[in-house]
């Protein structure tokens, strides 16, 4: 005999087994009489349980009388107020720390991607040199007088692509400087 | 025909307190709360412990103490609905320890709370219980009734009392889980091992 037939007997008896089982059962029941024995000692242990009996006789008003005398010798219950009662629910408490965990790995994520754009000027003074580099010339010579004109030797900018390759063209100097103004400008420079 | 809204507000005056309520009302200082209170579960707790006990004295004892208890630790009590539920399992938890070491007599004197009912002859006499008004007895015979009371007693502690409860005392299975601290689906689980466990106990008279 399963647990399971047996848990299925004490279901009928109680009448909470649904139409469907109820029938299935007593089908199997009609066809079983072991099973029909183990009825038959189950519903007589349950009308020797649910007997009205073996409970002693009591005035119980005056039992009460006793109880309520014996109450009002005692100190009365006060009503006291936990955390408990104004917490809230578990669930609640779960929900809003997990939150917060993931509101605070958001932060530190995104700080340790992409910074803080303001930290640096905010840590820093501001106007403070980290270091200092001094850079001198080139310098164009001048010209000992006042410069009368000015003469460039040498492709322009339109025709280099074809000067390269050409040789025995002599681009040095690239500017000539005439200092004095009464230099003639017929003689020729080289 | 519907009713009236005055006959409805009537019908609302006229209904009994739920416990929730006689429990708010005790804590609010209404002592007559608890007295109703006692009265309306008094009978359970003195059937759980007579069953639990086997001793009529006993069970009085603990259904005075437990309902003591009760008053005293109401305010713990985090769902006042579950009173009755609440009140078995400190009327069990008193049975169980009253079993492992026998008390002195408690403050009522007994004597004068035991003997016939109300309602019954009180000129029967000083003896509490009359044997022959017992179905039990009747039925089944003095014999049975102490097989089963010793049958009873084999019994692990959460199978005891979850008979005692749900198939004696016919109380609701939540107020039986409150009681004995479990879910529903763990009573039904004690409920079944135990009548199967009689079973076998009480085979030869079944």
């Amino acid at each position: 005999m399963t647990d399971d037939l047996e848990f299925s007997l004490m279901q009928y008896l109680d009448g909470t087994l649904s139409q469907e089982q109820r029938l299935a059962l007593e089908q199997q029941l009609a066809q079983d009489p072991q099973l029909q024995t183990l009825l038959q000692q189950h519903r007589k242990l349950n009308d020797l349980l649910k007997a009205p009996a073996s409970l002693p006789e009591v005035r119980w008003d005056a039992l009460a009388q006793g109880i309520s005398s014996a109450v009002a010798a005692h100190t009365p219950p006060v009503q006291s107020y936990r955390l408990q009662d104004y917490a809230l629910p578990r669930a609640w408490v779960g929900a809003a720390a997990l939150a917060a965990c993931m509101l605070i790995a958001a932060t530190v994520l995104f700080h340790l991607k992409w910074g803080a754009p303001n930290h640096v000027a905010v840590s820093q003074q501001p106007n403070t040199a980290i270091a200092e580099a001094s850079v001198t010339g080139p310098q164009i010579e001048t010209a000992a007088g006042s410069a009368v004109a000015e003469v460039a030797l040498g492709p322009t900018p339109a025709q280099a692509g074809l000067w390269h390759d050409v040789s025995g063209v002599v681009i040095q100097p690239s500017h000539v400087y005439i200092a004095s103004a009464a230099t003639s400008l017929d003689r020729p420079v080289h | 025909m519907e009713p009236k809204a005055s006959d409805r507000g009537a019908s609302r005056r006229t209904e009994a307190p739920s416990d929730g309520h006689l429990v708010q009302q005790t804590l609010a200082g209404q002592r007559e709360a608890f007295d109703a209170l006692t009265r309306r579960h008094q009978r359970q707790a003195v059937a759980v412990a007579y069953r639990l006990l086997g001793d009529e004295h006993d069970a009085l004892e603990v259904t005075q103490d437990a309902l003591l208890k009760a008053y005293a630790s109401l305010a713990t009590l985090q769902k006042p609905e579950a009173f009755a539920g609440w009140l078995m399992r400190i009327v069990s938890n008193l049975s169980l320890n009253f079993r492992r070491g026998r008390k002195s007599r408690g403050q009522l004197p007994l004597d004068d709370v035991l003997g016939p009912t109300d309602a019954a002859d009180a000129g029967a006499g000083s003896d509490w219980m009359s044997r022959d008004a017992d179905p039990v007895r009747k039925l089944q015979g003095k014999e049975l009734g102490q097989r089963l009371q010793e049958a009873l007693g084999q019994l692990p502690e959460k199978q005891r009392l979850a008979i005692i409860l749900f198939t004696m005392e016919q109380m609701p299975q939540k107020q039986v889980a409150e009681a004995l601290q479990c879910s529903v689906e763990a009573v039904k689980w004690h409920v079944f091992q135990g009548r199967k466990n009689l079973r076998e106990l009480l085979q030869e008279h079944l």
